[in-house]
Parts: structure tokens; sequence; C-alpha cells
């Protein structure tokens, strides 16, 4: 039981590339009673330590990338880069995203679905790096 | 013995910090030495993007700038226009923008509200302001179609208003100020609140003065400033900058919580009398004469500051020049000053209370 509920909660953290600030505010929203990301599993994190994901929002110019990538660096692994809104789409010329979820600007329960979405992907991403640390251990 | 300093990546937004910055914090025994800070949105509006484009093109991009106040950046831009072009706005109208220019913000406030909840993981404060919040962006949508710019103001007037619109502007505010009582209370006399952020980012009365700090935080600071008294005194019974003299976070959180409820007062009173008869709707390009030539210097105050913008109309509604300076600049000189000297812990609050970067970018 306890592996399947940790099998769905994700710690989520936010990094905002700047822009118009709208999809950072409605994932705020997201935090709201009303659409309730932690009844989801969703938990916000300000660590990149204690992440799963990393959600970029905004605008991604060449300043941002070694930010994403020094974040990415320190989280635990594997980790997913989401890029949410059509602005972070930008970050696809510059780093891999796992996940991107378009819209302008997304509605926080759409939010919440992408971000279950991107974890799925994750899930997915998780097991076939288990699988390669078997295969490998399996060669040696 | 002292320890050696030592530098510290700042968690660059965290969930809380509207815009990234480059840089890193010098510490020295968990205090704060030096911060450098460099901040990397600003590249994205090149030089020459708003020049020799029609008023009307500028508006709807000036008003995307910023999620937050994209109704009170549309408001001062028409008002720029409107005084090259010597168009004249009818007091219903003029009383409809402030209605509207007080929800944007409330919706401002209540979004740096829920931030500093946030960081002081008080999870409960932040769903219910956070809540609040979500009854605004309900509203534009409505209205809007859009749950995050209200494209509300016209050069010359404002879109339709009907009946219906008020009654529910009315509904939500009611019921906000209902809600937002209680928030208000648990600031003002919650002693975990109070212990969080008193004493935390000082930033004194002079330093406010010499830096140029405008808007929440100049008032929490003691500056009895505030530009909408001189164009709400011609349409509001009285009005009175909320001021504060501490100049802590505990300050600017008050400050933010006594100016929502000022809002909603100004919005119940300029409703009371507004006749939707006198409102004057704007039809877009049929508005400005094609002769309106001439520049004009317009300062106005966003929810966390004061703004400028400068235009230059060249005739048939072309603008020829268009430079929007913001406070970001000055509120973030204040943050470096009030983040020296604290506590490692404090700095996610400090930064909060500033939201130095909230109402958009400057772009030239």
């Amino acid at each position: 039981m306890l592996t399947i509920n940790l099998n769905k909660s994700i710690w989520a953290m936010n990094f905002n590339c700047g822009g118009c600030n709208g999809c950072y505010t409605e994932l705020l929203l997201t935090k709201c009673p009303v659409f309730g990301a932690q009844n989801a599993g969703i938990k916000y994190v300000q660590n990149p330590i204690h992440a799963d994901a990393l959600i970029i929002t905004g605008k991604v110019i060449d300043a941002d990338i070694p930010h994403i990538k020094k974040l990415y660096r320190i989280m635990p692994k594997p980790a997913i880069i989401m890029a949410l809104g059509d602005c972070a789409e930008s970050a696809k010329d510059y780093i891999n995203v796992d996940y991107f979820a378009p819209g302008c600007s997304l509605s926080p329960d759409k939010i919440i679905n992408e971000i279950l979405n991107a974890h799925k992907s994750k899930r997915n991403k998780r097991d076939r790096h288990n699988k390669t640390e078997r295969e490998i251990n399996d060669d040696e | 013995m002292m320890s050696d300093n030592y530098s510290v990546c700042v968690p660059f937004n965290n969930f809380h910090i509207n815009a990234p910055f480059s840089g890193e914090i010098t510490v020295n025994e968990d205090k704060v030495k030096n911060i450098d800070i460099d901040f990397l949105q600003l590249e994205i509006y090149k030089e020459g993007m708003w020049i020799n484009s029609s008023y009307v093109e500028i508006l709807s991009n000036f008003q995307k700038l910023s999620s937050i106040n994209s109704i009170i950046n549309a408001e001062a831009f028409c008002r720029a226009i409107e005084e090259i072009a010597n168009i004249e706005v009818t007091s219903a109208t003029q009383k409809l923008r402030i209605v509207f220019n007080e929800i944007g913000r409330i919706n401002s406030h209540l979004l740096v509200l829920g931030d500093m909840a946030d960081i002081m993981y008080m999870d409960i404060l932040c769903g219910e302001i956070i809540r609040q919040k979500d009854k605004i962006s309900k509203l534009f949508y409505e209205m809007f179609g859009s749950r995050i710019f209200a494209s509300f103001n016209t050069v010359g007037g404002t879109l339709k208003i009907t009946r219906q619109m008020i009654l529910k502007i009315k509904i939500i505010i009611k019921s906000i100020d209902d809600y937002f009582k209680g928030i208000s209370e648990f600031f003002h006399e919650d002693s975990a609140v109070k212990e969080a952020l008193t004493g935390v980012g000082v930033l004194k009365d002079y330093k406010a003065r010499i830096l140029g700090v405008t808007g929440p935080i100049a008032k929490a600071s003691g500056i009895d400033k505030d530009l909408r008294s001189e164009l709400y005194g011609v349409y509001a019974k009285e009005f009175r900058p909320i001021v504060f003299t501490a100049g802590d976070c505990y300050a600017r959180a008050l400050v933010r919580v006594d100016e929502i409820i000022q809002s909603i007062s100004l919005i119940y009173e300029m409703l009371e009398n507004i006749t939707l008869e006198n409102i004057t709707l704007g039809e877009a390009e049929n508005t400005l004469p094609a002769s309106s030539i001439g520049e004009t210097l317009l300062r106005y105050e966003q929810s966390e500051g004061v703004s400028e913008i400068h235009v230059k109309l060249g005739g048939n509604g072309i603008v020829k020049k268009f430079i929007l300076c913001t406070f970001r600049g000055n509120t973030v000189k204040a943050m470096k000053s009030a983040l020296i000297d604290a506590d490692l812990l404090d700095v996610p609050i400090i930064m909060s209370s500033f939201n130095y970067c909230d109402c958009g970018m400057e772009v030239k």
C-alpha cells in the first residue's frame, strides 16, 4: 500500500524564467483547496534536492540555461523537466524537455492533470533507468 | 573566531519569487554579507520592438506584459493617449476604470500575501488567500474569456459593460470582503505571523527615500505618498494612503492587507452611483483623430510601485516612441539593502515581501 502511495506522489519545483508570470500565478493557484494539488499527490518543494520534477514556466533565454542545468544536476535522478505553457516551449531549443504542456495560460485544474501526466512519464523513465541498471549489473 | 565567508546560490525562484535572477549571496556565520543580483528577463524585449506600431497594437501587447497588472497598465496607456489626443472621458467611465484598477490591485496583493503565507509554511492561510484570488480569476474569465488578462480599457472609454456584469462584480467583491475580514484579523493579531515577520528585513525611512522606493514598500517605511490620491481625489470621498512606519516584513504585509480592505470600500463607493448610460464605449480606431500628434510622460501607481510611460504619437494613431520605466530597479536596491545582515533563513520571506518584479519589465 505504501509503495503504491509513494508511486503516486510527485514533488515538484518551479523555475520561472520570467515573462508575464501568468503560468506562475496559475501554478500557485493549484495549491488552493478548490483545486487541491496536494489531494492529487503533488507537493511543491523549494529545494532541488527534494524535487522529482522541475517545472519551467516563462520564456527561456540563454541566461536561464546554466541555472536550469545546475538545478537538474542537483535533483535526484531520474528527474523530469517539464515545460509549462507556450512560452516555456523555447526550453526545447536548449535542453531535453521530458514533457511539454502547451497553453496560454493553463488553468489550474489542467496544470494538475499535466503534472500527473508528466509523472506517469517519469515512472516510465524510472523503470527504464532501473532496467538499464539491472542490465549493467547483469553484464558485470 | 570568525568563520570565513562562503557563497550560497540563492534558490533562484523557488515557488515564491516571480522572476529569476542569477547571482550569489555571500554569507558569514549565517548572516547575509553581500548579494549580487543580475536579472535575466530583461533580455527578452529587444530594442525597437514597440516603435512605429499602431496604438491599438501596443495596447494589446502592453497589457499582456504583466499578468497581474494588465488592467492598470492598459488604463495608464489609454490615459496617456487620451491626454495627447485631447479625448475627454466621462466621470462614469473613469469610475468604472477605478473599479477595475482596484480589482487588479486586490488580485496582486492577494498573490503576494499568499506567497508570504506559503513561505511561512501556513498552508491553510495560503490556500484561503489564494482561494480569494481565484474568485477574481473566475470573474475575469466570465467577463473577458481569460483568467489572466482582462482586456477592459480602450482609448476613450471601456468595453461594453452590462448591468449583469456590475452585479457579478458586486457579488464577487462582497464574497471576498466577507472572507478577507478573517484573514485580515489573522494578519493583525496572530502571534505566529507577528513573530515570523516583525523586525525582519527592515528598510528605514531615510533609506527608502534615498533609494526612491515607491508603492507598498515605501508606505511600509513611513513614506506617505500614493499617486492614486491625485486621480481618486476627484472621484472618491476620501482617500488616504495606508502608511506604517516599522519598515519590516510585517509592515509590508499589513500595508497590503489594509490596502485590500481600502480597495474593497473604494469599489463599493464607485459602484454605488455609477450610471451605465454614461459610460463611453471606446470604438478602437474611430476614437483617435488622425491629426493627434504630441508626446506625454505619465506616472501612475501600479500595485507594487510607481511606473512611468513615455508615449509619442506621430499622427494616424502611430506610436513613434514608447518607453516604460518600472520601479523595479529601485525596489531591488532596497531589497539588497534590507537583505544585508539578515539571517540566511529569512532571505525568502524578505524577497517575497518586496515582490520586486511583479509588474512587468522595462521596455524601450
